[in-house]
């Protein structure tokens, strides 16, 4: 039991240091209309020696970027890529914070109207 | 509903997709009056840049006539180019045209491929948004050794079936239409649903091919299966 909760604890401090050594890039990308294709592009990002996590939102034409603090990749290293991809590039923000990543809302299920 | 994947049947119209190059293959069984037959293709598309697209295709066939022993080996093999012409990219959405070159060449064996060169030349097109996507083929194959030339028509939408996530899965269904008529009048023309299974840069695929028109008394298709993968390198 107490090893577990060291391994637990280890892990969970590792997750917080990598946390507060990275910074974080979101992405507007005009084209992402095929995911499959858009994976090319993913597996791009992924290959950057500055890049822990990438996450889509294709329906918002957004990527989200987890970067290294001390290596952050410039506006003009990923709008290169993204043209490569073939894709347009839009905004490019970065932040210190994690950027809410939009979730897909599920449809709303219809009441049934119980009358009064 | 959203994600789509690539068309089953048809060519896509992006060069996107492939950082540098994929792998497709796939087993097309083909069920006739007078027999069937197995070809086991493998294609290889290379991007040399974002808009320019060549590639190679190989096919191995299996022949079945009814009645007679069966018999194997090489088929026809096939070069293709594809240039991108028309990029118009918006969130979510994106419209695709492509000059296609397809120059087929008679590396197959006697008795499992016809002697003849063919070269199609023309178009592929697609409105694609993360909801749907519309894609069209059209060209004109112009063929040697009396072979009648050929006009080539493809119609196909694709729906997802999944919510999309990243790292992809994705489930999609394709419904396309497969159409050709020749200078002799002879028009074929099928209808090919399918289903497609994503998962990262793995794709599975599987489309069936069903006549609604052909020409009757030239060896009928009954039908047409496909089963394949492609993967991303």
């Amino acid at each position: 039991m107490t090893i577990l909760l060291l391994i637990g604890g280890n892990i969970t401090m590792k997750a917080q240091q990598l946390l507060l050594d990275a910074s974080f890039v979101k992405m507007e990308i005009k084209g992402m209309a095929c995911p499959f294709c858009a994976g090319g592009m993913g597996k791009s990002f992924e290959a950057m020696e500055n890049v822990q996590k990438v996450d889509m939102a294709f329906d918002h034409g957004l990527a989200f970027l987890t970067v290294n603090k001390q290596n952050v990749p410039t506006k003009e290293e990923l709008e290169r890529i993204v043209k490569k991809a073939g894709f347009n590039v839009g905004e490019i923000l970065y932040s210190e914070e994690p950027f809410e990543i939009p979730v897909r809302s599920k449809k709303k299920k219809k009441k049934k109207n119980k009358g009064t | 509903m959203s994600a789509q994947g690539p068309p089953v049947r048809l060519t896509a119209p992006g060069t996107l997709g492939f950082q540098g190059s994929a792998l497709r293959t796939f087993g097309s069984f083909d069920n006739r009056e007078q027999g069937s037959s197995y070809t086991q293709v493998v294609a290889v598309p290379y991007n040399f840049s974002t808009d320019f697209q060549a590639g190679l295709i190989m096919r191995y066939s299996f022949i079945n006539p009814n009645g007679r022993n069966s018999f194997n080996g090489l088929n026809n093999s096939t070069l293709f180019l594809k240039h991108q012409l028309v990029v118009k990219n918006d969130v979510a959405r994106t419209f695709r045209l492509s000059a296609l070159i397809r120059q087929s060449f008679p590396t197959g064996k006697e008795m499992i491929a016809p002697e003849l060169y063919s070269t199609f030349i023309g178009i592929s097109a697609g409105d694609i948004s993360t909801k749907r996507g519309f894609y069209t083929n059209l060209g004109y194959v112009l063929r040697t050794n009396d072979f009648s030339d050929v006009f080539q028509y493809d119609l196909a939408v694709g729906l997802p079936l999944l919510p999309q996530v990243y790292p992809l899965k994705q489930f999609n269904t394709f419904l396309e239409l497969n159409g050709s008529l020749d200078l002799d009048g002879n028009h074929v023309l099928s209808l090919s649903p399918g289903i497609q299974f994503i998962k990262g840069i793995f794709l599975i695929e599987t489309s069936l091919q069903l006549p609604l028109i052909q020409p009757s008394g030239l060896n009928e298709k009954e039908f047409n299966l496909i089963l394949g993968t492609r993967i991303l390198m």
